[in-house]
């Protein structure tokens, strides 16, 4: 009706983006932990835990929120981006002096040469798809220590 | 920069970015400076790297290191940011090779005297001098135990090699 259509980014991932980004931090906590443990501690299955994981089943944004307590994290790290929800578009072309700075890293190893240039390609598209901070959200600018 | 002036460096960034507190959660500290963490296969000569273009950084920290060598790779990658970004350039890229902790670090040249400072810078990032104070004395805890080093180091999940390095640093260790 009079409503303007903007670009929608497609919602069908969202889930399973978000279960992902909880089974990453479950993996990283030290010692693991897991997924029987987890459900444990929430009072729910170990069926549960997988298919939230899988992205099949729907937590409610309470169990969100103490799965990311329990796995000591913030609830708002399990949220993706909208643009973590498309396919990463087209291949980044990586200039001659990251080409230079992957060698000399790699120092003559074909295969951590490949693993880096994979690497590099894929956290430059994750830059190109995140939107510019607003200002009020930097906190990146340069402290003025004399002015203190 | 002196050790001192790092030092309350890496507790402003804590304190800006609401991380003040232990253990230092290292990744939101990231996400709150703008910075994106991920994991990324980098074989075995790679700790980590920080790619920034336009004041955007997203930083690659090694999958299969454990996990308190992780957050002392995102740790470093954050010291990039913070200290040694070239001004008026587009695109950077910092490649931290694997290294194991050496005591000493006497190499001073060029790269290395910024990897230095980042390790320090890092190390304050994790293991904040205030913090660490304040455990040690609410936990009683006497640091010529061995097991009051590992028990430490677990509370600010890093590396007891990690934590001896860091103590000493900071003149606490005999």
């Amino acid at each position: 009706m009079g409503v303007k259509s903007r670009p929608m980014a497609d919602f069908s991932g969202l889930y399973g983006a978000v279960g992902r980004k909880i089974r990453t931090a479950r993996l990283r906590l030290e010692p693991k932990l897991s997924q029987a443990k987890l459900a444990k501690r929430l009072g729910i299955s170990r069926v549960s835990v997988v298919n939230i994981e899988a992205g099949r089943q729907h937590a409610p944004l309470s169990l969100l929120w103490q799965i990311a307590e329990i796995l000591e994290t913030e609830l708002v790290l399990f949220i993706p981006r909208r643009n973590e929800l498309h396919a990463p578009a087209a291949p980044v072309q990586l200039d001659p002096k990251t080409i230079h700075q992957i060698r000399q890293a790699a120092v003559g190893n074909k295969e951590t040469q490949q693993k880096l240039t994979g690497a590099i390609s894929k956290l430059k598209i994750t830059l190109e798809t995140q939107p510019p901070l607003k200002d009020e959200e930097r906190h990146d600018k340069p402290v003025t220590r004399s002015a203190r | 920069m002196t050790s001192l002036s790092l030092d309350q460096h890496a507790e402003e960034v804590l304190r800006d970015t609401e991380t003040y507190k232990v253990p230092v959660p290292i990744e939101v500290v990231a996400q709150r400076l703008g910075l994106k963490t991920e994991a990324a296969a980098l074989g075995d000569k790679v700790s980590g790297m920080l790619v920034v273009e336009n004041d955007r950084g997203a930083i690659g920290y090694n999958v299969s290191h454990a996990r308190v060598r992780q957050r002392f790779t995102v740790a470093h990658e954050i010291a990039h940011f913070k200290l040694h970004l070239k001004k008026n350039r587009r695109s950077q890229l910092f490649i931290d090779p694997f290294v194991i902790f050496r005591r000493d670090d006497n190499s001073a040249t060029g790269n290395d005297k910024q990897e230095v400072e980042a390790n320090r810078f890092g190390a304050a990032l994790l293991m904040p001098a205030t913090l660490l104070q304040k455990e040690i004395k609410k936990h009683g805890l006497d640091l010529d135990d061995e097991d009051a080093l590992s028990l430490l180091a677990k509370r600010f999940r890093v590396s007891t090699a990690a934590m001896t390095y860091r103590l000493s640093a900071l003149g606490l260790l005999r």
